[in-house]
């Protein structure tokens, strides 16, 4: 019994204690932020870019093909089951409020933030954090603020397209395929959205964004013993964000629709 | 004054070695000094705390008379870029080419990307024989060119200082016989040094003292 309270200790200060250090390592990238040096700042604009073309440019192949497939999917279950009065509301209340971004946040945590694990991982095993170090490159400059940053706009973009696509081109598949009664289903949706929706899906892609890139790297930088520590870190940070991710979207859930 | 000084510094050991007792040593300009070890990780673990890479666990470590506080991140990157670290472990970025790497420090200081390399880091590059790789990423070159990128990056960014290690570790016969020839120039020149060769024939080619560390405890002669 003794033994069981000690192990149920060291795992609350573990956790603790990996908690403690992600928000120390989230405050120091957002004070980066807000300060903004002049020191690389081209090159921190320049990388960015690139985090962004590689986050949401990149996965445009997946997550189109994807909010079609599911956008369609769902639009014709729920005509199935709700009355066509109420199709346009639960359109709204479970793929662009929930599914929408919850899902893009799954396609970012498998091609990112298990990309951005890795990336740190290596850098820090093969010493390159060092050596930008040695050159008086600050890495929180070029690696982790722009990460934060891309992460964050591409969520933010990436949760936009999903939305439109899923209901727009699930409609157009519903339409061309069935003979389902779908009249009007887009004045539905029209009338459905409300300003707090759009608050609440902003919100999400804010906190998943900022949320998703410090897990990811905190992971990364977890990696201290040698290269087959990279693995290891790599599924727990995706399962940590996975988490993450669904514990705001209920804490947001609750906080503005319950 | 002393650039570099180390003050009641220990550390315990890293990988092999038994570690650094308390020691004190101080680099001035002029000084060059010649590093023997009976383990590798000792004198390894002895120049990255020379670099500032391993922060003392008792001790304090001092820069140009300043004394170094190693949570202040931003102060610590200033001294590092005037220390020129060839450790067998100075790496490259990996995602960028040789050329980024090489005008990384530049572009980030001067707030630039338009920089191309100033002519003594072209000739450096001729000399070492990676001037058409340059465009490649480290990963797509030889482990002797990435190395020859190394040191062309350190030799170039302006140090005050230099610790080297193992100068044939990754590199051609000739191109050892090169970069030793700069190391030579630079401690005629008055930059301050330290070289650990290893056991190799290149143990006693340009020291003037020599710094021992023996289970750990280190001395000046």
């Amino acid at each position: 019994m003794r033994d069981f309270a000690g192990y149920l200790g060291r795992q609350a200060t573990d956790r603790l204690n990996r908690y403690a250090e992600q928000s120390a390592l989230f405050y120091r990238i957002l004070r980066q932020i807000v300060v903004n040096p002049r020191a690389g700042r081209r090159l921190r604009l320049r990388i960015v870019v690139e985090q962004i073309y590689f986050t949401a440019v990149e996965a445009l192949w997946i997550l189109i093909p994807i909010s079609l497939l599911l956008g369609s999917m769902m639009i014709l279950q729920f005509s199935g089951v709700a009355a066509q009065h109420d199709l346009g509301k639960i359109t709204v209340a479970l793929l662009i409020r929930e599914f929408g971004p919850l899902v893009t946040a799954l396609v970012v945590i498998l091609r990112s933030a298990t990309a951005v694990t890795i990336e740190t991982g290596y850098m820090q095993v093969l010493r390159e954090i060092e050596a930008l170090e040695l050159q008086g490159v600050d890495p929180l400059d070029i690696l982790f603020v722009p990460r934060m940053i891309g992460i964050t706009v591409s969520l933010l973009c990436l949760i936009t397209i999903f939305c439109i696509v899923s209901v727009l081109g699930g409609y157009a598949i519903a339409w061309v395929l069935t003979t389902l009664p779908l009249q009007n289903f887009l004045a539905q949706i029209g009338k459905a959205v409300e300003p707090i929706d759009i608050v609440a899906v902003a919100l999400k892609a804010l906190f998943f964004g900022l949320g998703i890139t410090v897990i990811s790297l905190y992971y990364g930088l977890s990696v201290r013993k040698g290269i087959t520590e990279i693995p290891v870190m790599t599924s727990r940070g995706a399962v940590a964000c996975l988490f993450y991710c669904v514990a705001v979207n209920f804490a947001l859930f609750a906080a503005f629709f319950l | 004054m002393a650039l570099i000084e180390l003050r009641d510094y220990a550390h315990t050991p890293t990988g092999r070695g038994k570690g650094l007792s308390k020691f004190s040593f101080s680099l001035s300009p002029g000084d060059a000094f010649s590093l023997h070890a009976d383990r590798v990780d000792d004198a390894h673990l002895f120049l990255r705390a020379l670099a500032s890479l391993e922060p003392p666990e008792e001790g304090s470590y001092r820069f140009d008379g300043e004394e170094l506080n190693f949570a202040k991140r931003r102060r610590l990157l200033a001294v590092r870029r005037r220390i020129g670290y060839l450790g067998v472990d100075a790496a490259l970025i990996g995602n960028r080419t040789l050329r980024t790497n090489l005008l990384l420090g530049r572009y980030y200081a001067e707030n630039r990307l338009d920089l191309s390399l100033g002519e003594d880091v072209l000739d450096l590059c001729r000399l070492f024989g990676i001037e058409d790789k340059l465009d490649l990423r480290p990963a797509q070159v030889a482990p002797e060119d990435a190395r020859a990128a190394v040191i062309v990056r350190e030799m170039t960014k302006g140090a005050e200082v230099f610790l080297v290690e193992q100068a044939f570790v990754n590199l051609p016969r000739q191109a050892v016989e090169m970069y030793i020839g700069m190391i030579r120039k630079m401690a005629d020149s008055g930059v301050p040094f330290v070289y650990y060769a290893g056991l190799t024939q290149y143990d006693r080619l340009f020291k003037k003292r020599d710094i021992y560390i023996r289970d750990g405890v280190v001395s000046v002669v």
